[in-house]
């Protein structure tokens, strides 16, 4: 073989290998980026799927208010003035414990959202931990030493408190306040005959702002926090500025209401005969926690329910699964929330 | 022996040789693709919503109007996500900065910085004009 054919066949070896080289490196190269455009893509569809459902009122405007199922989902407030700010019958209706909260399906379904997975968390902004320290008894009443924390994300952050202690037959108030530790104690005093369903409602305000109001309820007879109200003996569904009460008991009897927020206590107007009352609209930046309590079977209960009915976490879970979540900050009757949207990833 | 000694192939060698480091070169051209994903979008979307749900009746003009630097840095902290490393510089009309210390929940922690400018007025008979720079980064972006 001449020397030149060699050679030839050497740099042909050359040249093929550089080519072959070069192709691998524009493949990963453009593979990069097209999964970059894709996910840049998809984050911004899903980032105007996510506005869309916080800055339109939906159709019809007021969907919130009955139980009709809008055609158009979203929850923002309708003719509001003020960025963000959600409608509080709509996002209480997205809570599964309200006999009035629209299915998934339809969130999915009028949210045009034909297979991406979807879920909606509000939260308060401001967490309020209540802890029971000690207790004791004397002279037919006993005393609760109640530890509050408060915490924005895990960092403590003052507040001052006012908390309401509700018990059978019993009302009374008190103010209190968290140092820049985050911690705050408050005692309780009620009669030790009222102590069976004793709750005590915490609302907490943070110093730098009154919009970041948050609430708590401590059940005294157990000695625990509850996060979600239970729904033993009645259900209770606020919407449209009313409460309405469903039981499966015949022998149920409701004896009392009260509406409170940070700064106010007031009755709920309840007649007898009727399953529902309004609800005051009480003009402070807060949530209103309605408690009504009453009589089953000779059987004493207190319950409870917060309006705007949050906090809730409802939708798909994506543990396991990919999840875009967007975070706002949003306005509910005056007062700050989070909310969480997430969607799952598209399908290919 | 012979064949050390013929050098006629050799060019063609070279040639290859060159063509080859041309095509290298041109490839290391291309610019490599920086990984956007999601932050950049969805952290000027976050600022721009935290700063217009925070002055919905003007509390940061409120606080800026009263200097009040600490309960500023407060309010953007208590409405930004933990993950979320922010720098707030505030200005005057005149883009003169009006914070003497820093509004930040420490330093940055990454490359990619989103800032977004925002216009308010103080609600009070004066009407001062203020920008507030927020600048938004998220852990763990590169």
């Amino acid at each position: 073989m001449p020397t030149s054919s060699f050679d030839t066949f050497f740099a042909c070896t050359i040249i093929l290998a550089a080519a072959l080289i070069a192709t691998g490196f524009v493949t990963s190269t453009m593979q990069v980026r097209i999964d970059n455009t894709k996910s840049i893509n998809e984050q911004s569809y899903l980032q105007a799927i996510a506005d869309h459902i916080v800055a339109s009122p939906g159709t019809p405007s007021n969907w919130g208010t009955s139980s009709s199922v809008p055609t158009d989902f979203g929850i923002a407030a309708s003719a509001s003035t003020i960025p963000y700010e959600l409608d509080i019958d709509k996002v209480t209706r997205l809570n599964s414990q309200n006999d009035y909260s629209i299915s998934y399906f339809d969130m999915e379904t009028t949210s045009r959202l034909n297979s991406i997975a979807l879920g909606i968390a509000v939260s308060q902004i401001m967490e309020v931990s209540i802890e029971q320290l000690s207790s004791s008894t004397s002279s037919g009443e006993t005393s609760f030493i109640l530890s509050i924390s408060t915490s924005i994300d895990s960092e403590p952050v003052s507040a001052s408190l006012n908390c309401y202690v509700v018990a059978k037959s019993y009302l009374d108030n008190m103010t209190s306040s968290t140092s820049g530790t985050g911690l705050g104690y408050v005692t309780v005093q009620i009669p030790t005959v009222a102590i069976d369903n004793a709750m005590v409602i915490v609302f907490a305000r943070a110093s730098f702002d009154d919009r970041i109001t948050s609430y708590a309820i401590f059940n005294l007879s157990n000695s625990t926090q509850e996060t979600i109200p239970t729904s033993d003996f009645l259900t209770l569904n606020p919407i449209d500025y009313k409460l309405s009460f469903s039981t499966n008991s015949s022998e149920l009897t409701i004896q009392n209401g009260y509406v409170f927020s940070y700064s106010h206590r007031q009755n709920l107007a309840y007649m007898p005969s009727a399953m529902q009352c309004a609800i005051p609209e009480i003009v402070d930046k807060s949530p209103l926690i309605m408690v009504v309590d009453g009589v089953d079977n000779g059987t004493y209960f207190q319950q409870w329910v917060s309006y705007p009915q949050v906090p809730f976490d409802r939708g798909s879970d994506f543990s396991g699964s990919q999840q875009n979540v967007f975070s706002y900050t949003v306005t509910i009757n005056g007062v700050l929330y989070r909310l969480d949207i997430s969607f799952g990833g598209l399908t290919s | 022996m012979k064949l050390l000694e013929d050098k006629r192939g050799v060019v063609r060698v070279i040639e290859a040789f060159l063509a080859s480091m041309l095509l290298m070169s041109c490839l290391a051209m291309i610019p490599a693709q920086p990984n956007l994903h999601d932050s950049t979008g969805n952290l000027a979307s976050t600022a721009q919503n935290v700063l217009l749900s925070l002055d919905s009746n003007g509390h940061l003009a409120t606080l800026v109007d009263n200097r009040d630097w600490t309960n500023l840095k407060n309010s953007i902290e208590s409405a930004l996500p933990l993950t979320v490393w922010f720098n707030l510089t505030v200005f005057d009309e005149n883009m003169h900065v009006l914070n003497n210390f820093p509004i930040c929940n420490g330093g940055a922690v990454s490359n990619s910085v989103v800032s977004v400018d925002y216009v308010c007025a103080s609600q009070n008979s004066v009407y001062t004009i203020y920008i507030l720079r927020l600048q938004l980064s998220q852990v763990g972006s590169t």
